[in-house]
């Protein structure tokens, strides 16, 4: 096999991507920006609650140091849903959160998280007479969420991750609404 | 991806313990003398003297220790010999939560055991001098052999009445009534 000057350079290259996570540092630096995209199970925690579904949420982060990194999640989580005779009844929350994540690099591809977050949430109720969580109407309440998480970059800058979150706000009748999302990221580092 | 396959391990053991819906059951029981009709958690429920109606109530989704434990629904309704009422119940998950019915109240039932109408019924303690607002009125008249249910509490009671186009008057003296118990009188002016 003739060894071409293009032909080592793309060896050299593929070398480089499978091995960089574990010579360099996988994880995003300082001044680096973090895109995750998800997709989740989320699941109501109070009364009335049917069974979740799914949500979609996209999540970016500036690492405020190495370990620290400030952002944003938006989304849409339908946190109970049931099919009724020939209407389908569900609860939906839009987060609109201010998020801060902090990181422990336990060593090569993987990364773990802890998450904590502050925010909008705004209720998107179609349900049938029963509130949930005495979710009845729209409304736009304030709340946080605190999570856990991994992350696995598998190239040096696109992972996969899991993440739990746990979302909670008060409403307008004084009790807490609560719902976790059990979720599946897609992640990017932008240099 | 030995990590891969932990976490996926770990998300499987957490959807496991997700989730769990909650429920409970609540027992109405009627201990009254008298049959019970009303709403519970807004189903149209009748409860015979005596027995009893269960329900199993849905509390919602808990995950491990966050969540609902119990859930209040609304029960109302009445009996001759108890008064209308609402109440909430709160129903703890996997418990039957019991709520007695008791009776609270008595009750005269006047029946028209007459050809004509009662057109006018007022009701009074026995003690009292003056007889209170009309029970019944010419415009719903007591037919001849309805009756009519008055709830009132233990005493003594006098009821003056009118009947027929005349509108002749005539009283019904020292009634007695007592908690959860139907007292019986058959109007007839003919029969006195």
């Amino acid at each position: 096999m003739n060894l071409t000057f293009k032909n080592a350079l793309a060896v050299m290259f593929l070398v480089f991507i499978v091995s960089a996570p574990s010579i360099t540092h996988a994880q995003a630096q300082k001044d680096q920006f973090i895109i995750d995209s998800g997709i989740s199970f989320t699941q109501a925690t109070v009364t009335q609650a049917q069974n979740g579904l799914v949500g979609l949420d996209l999540q970016a982060y500036k690492m405020l140091t190495n370990n620290i990194s400030l952002g944003f999640e938006a989304g849409y989580d339908v946190v109970s849903f049931k099919k009724l005779d020939n209407y389908y009844s569900r609860l939906g929350v839009m987060p609109f959160i201010i998020k801060s994540k902090y990181f422990v690099n336990p060593g090569g591809r993987f990364q773990i998280h802890a998450t904590v977050g502050g925010g909008l949430y705004i209720t998107n109720p179609h349900l049938d007479i029963v509130p949930v969580g005495d979710i009845s109407s729209a409304k736009t309440l304030y709340g946080g969420s605190v999570g856990v998480g991994f992350n696995y970059w598998y190239l040096l800058i696109q992972g996969i991750g899991g993440e739990f979150e746990y979302h909670f706000f008060p409403t307008q009748d004084g009790s807490t609404f609560s719902y976790f999302a059990l979720r599946l990221n897609f992640s990017l580092i932008k240099f | 991806m030995k990590f891969v396959l932990r976490a996926g391990f770990l998300i499987s053991i957490i959807l496991l313990i997700t989730g769990c819906s909650q429920d409970g059951d609540v027992k109405v029981v009627n201990n009254c003398n008298t049959t019970f009709t009303g709403e519970l958690n807004n189903e149209a429920i009748t409860i015979d003297p005596g027995e009893s109606y269960s329900e199993n109530v849905y509390i919602g989704k808990r995950l491990v220790v966050i969540g609902p434990d119990s859930y209040d629904i609304e029960l109302s309704g009445s009996a001759w010999t108890k008064k209308e009422f609402s109440t909430t119940i709160t129903v703890k998950r996997n418990e039957t939560t019991t709520y007695t019915i008791d009776d609270d109240i008595g009750a005269i039932k006047l029946t028209n055991d007459y050809i004509k109408d009662i057109i006018e019924l007022r009701i009074k303690k026995c003690s009292d001098t003056e007889y209170g607002d009309k029970l019944i009125n010419d415009s719903h008249p007591l037919k001849p052999g309805k009756f009519f249910l008055i709830k009132k509490n233990a005493g003594c009671w006098d009821i003056y009445l009118k009947y027929g186009r005349a509108e002749t008057e005539d009283t019904l003296k020292n009634i007695e009534t007592q908690v959860g118990v139907i007292t019986e009188v058959s109007w007839n002016p003919t029969t006195e």
